[in-house]
């Protein structure tokens, strides 16, 4: 007999849930073991490597990131000792020092955007249906999308990027950059209504 | 809070996991960062781009001038500056640009030109012209100013090093990445693979493929193996210009070593190749080169640079 739907989904969220929140326990006993055993900085490092550079190479492209991203997980070692695990996880305390070390670089990330919005001066492919155009559509909004953050400013950047790409909440970003969790609302919202106006003029509909 | 909305910027962000050696890199970096006691991490330095950038630019001073200084009156093969996009955005946009080509398949007996023009550090820029039916089985070339022409038996000429086999070795690959690419992984194109890795030998295995196959693939395939190719990590794409000295994109994978497969611009068929060294060599190639008189060359001198167009053509010694 299937389980009812609403039933299976309420199960898988509260398993999920365990879940992270038993990673995040491990990760903050991780840390906390790294302050007498270096080596035990390396399951952090094995754990949040990949999705802190896949963040910084959206950024700064991929060049940029084996280096930064490594940079940056020897920037969170040093400050391991500061790691206060009652004032959030690991992940957002990852994203927010790779954010510090992309804004020491904003006009190599601006140049990295533009660059990208010239990727699709040509028009589009015709319109017949397969699957490889299927799989660029998203592709093609890029150059758009690229040109509109360069509009943002860099703080605004941050938090949309943190949204976009680490899924952080408000209050995981508030923590990640030590900005009230107003400021990052107010930023979102500045964001936003940039972000509205410049991909109307392009005719891509922003959803509300 | 719903912040959908803001998932649109996610496409932004399609680089596949990073490379195993970078990743690896980075652990050893940090450790070595807690093994030297009393070790204090530098600040950050230069932005990295501009400093890469710094380096290209260098590097293109180094080899116009080993071009010049070796008969060579033209730079040739020049790198130029590092490009701010990442390989599989540039992919993807060769993906969406091929798709819409036209698919035109020559017939096994039509005869194609290829002109090369092929760099050499230390040597003369040479330009070839070779003739060759798509299904390589005549080809002719100028001798002494003579046409001499070559016919091969039919079996052995349509192997995946004439352009038809090759063409055909790629039209049959599966049309989904992970498949694709399993499919190369199995291809056999006799190459020294640097590192022995799978990622390494697909990458090796389709610069082989696109290169023996001058006429490219069936757009719609094409399309499919470029965005098979945004699936291999660590794949690197910069600006450089070809044997000709035309700017062109140049894709690698350092696991595979310094040697670009060189992509046009704005057409994104494959026009060159090119191969940098790295300046590591072993003791034995340092007393081999010092016996032969060989050069050595230093890392990121363009050691050697191909540039490739095909035309159809009526018959052999016609252009």
């Amino acid at each position: 007999m299937t389980a009812p739907p609403e039933i299976y989904l309420e199960t898988g969220e509260r398993l999920a849930e365990q879940r992270r929140l038993g990673s995040d326990v491990e990760d903050a006993g991780l840390i906390a073991r790294s302050r007498h055993e270096p080596d035990a900085f390396t399951g952090i490092y094995d754990r949040y490597f990949p999705v802190i550079h896949r963040y910084v190479a959206g950024r700064l492209g991929p060049q940029a990131a084996d280096d930064l991203a490594a940079e940056a997980f020897l920037v969170a070692f040093r400050k391991r000792d500061r790691f206060d695990p009652e004032r959030g996880t690991v992940r957002p305390w990852l994203f927010g020092i790779a954010t510090n070390l992309v804004a020491q670089h904003r006009r190599a990330e601006v140049r990295h955007f533009r660059a990208l919005a010239r990727t699709g001066a040509e028009p589009a492919a015709e319109s017949h249906e397969n699957r490889v155009l299927t799989a660029v559509t998203a592709a093609r909004l890029q150059p758009q999308l690229a040109h509109a953050l360069t509009l943002l400013s860099q703080q605004e950047r941050d938090v949309v990027l943190l949204v976009a790409s680490g899924e952080l909440s408000h209050q995981e970003i508030a923590t990640a950059l030590a900005i009230p969790n107003g400021t990052v609302r107010s930023r979102l919202s500045r964001a936003r209504k940039t972000l509205r106006a410049a991909l109307a003029h392009e005719g891509i509909p922003a959803s509300e | 809070v719903n912040d959908t909305d803001l998932q649109m910027f996610q496409p932004l962000f399609t680089e596949p996991e990073p490379a195993p050696q970078v990743v690896a890199a980075g652990r050893a970096r940090l450790q070595h960062s807690y093994q030297r006691p009393g070790f204090r991490l530098p600040r950050v330095r230069l932005p990295v781009l501009a400093s890469l950038g710094v380096a290209a630019t260098a590097t293109a001073v180094v080899v116009v001038a080993v071009g010049t200084a070796a008969t060579n009156p033209q730079p040739r093969g020049g790198r130029g500056a590092t490009l701010h996009l990442s390989a599989s955005q540039v992919l993807l946009t060769a993906a969406r640009t091929v798709a819409s080509l036209p698919a035109a398949q020559p017939s096994p007996r039509q005869w194609l030109l290829i002109r090369s023009v092929e760099y050499q550090a230390g040597a003369k820029t040479a330009t070839s012209l070779e003739w060759t039916t798509f299904n390589g089985v005549r080809s002719a070339y100028y001798q002494a100013g003579k046409l001499v022409m070559h016919s091969a038996p039919v079996p052995a000429a349509i192997t995946g090093g004439s352009p038809m086999g090759a063409y055909d070795v790629l039209r049959k690959l599966p049309p989904y990445p992970r498949a694709l690419l399993a499919a190369l992984g199995r291809v056999s194109a006799g190459q020294v693979i640097a590192d022995g890795t799978t990622q390494a030998r697909v990458w090796q295995n389709i610069v082989q493929l696109l290169w023996n196959s001058p006429v490219a693939a069936p757009s719609k395939q094409q399309a499919e193996i470029f965005l098979a190719l945004t699936k291999i990590p660590g794949l690197r794409v910069e600006r450089v210009n070809d044997a000709l000295g035309k700017p062109a994109i140049g894709l690698y994978l350092p696991a595979a070593g310094h040697s670009d497969l060189l992509l046009d611009p704005h057409t994104y068929q494959v026009v060159g190749r090119l191969s940098i060294s790295n300046g590591r060599y072993t003791k034995a190639e340092r007393e081999m080169a010092r016996i032969k008189k060989f050069t050595l060359y230093p890392a990121g001198t363009i050691t050697w640079s191909i540039a490739r167009s095909t035309t159809p053509v009526s018959g052999p010694g016609q252009s």
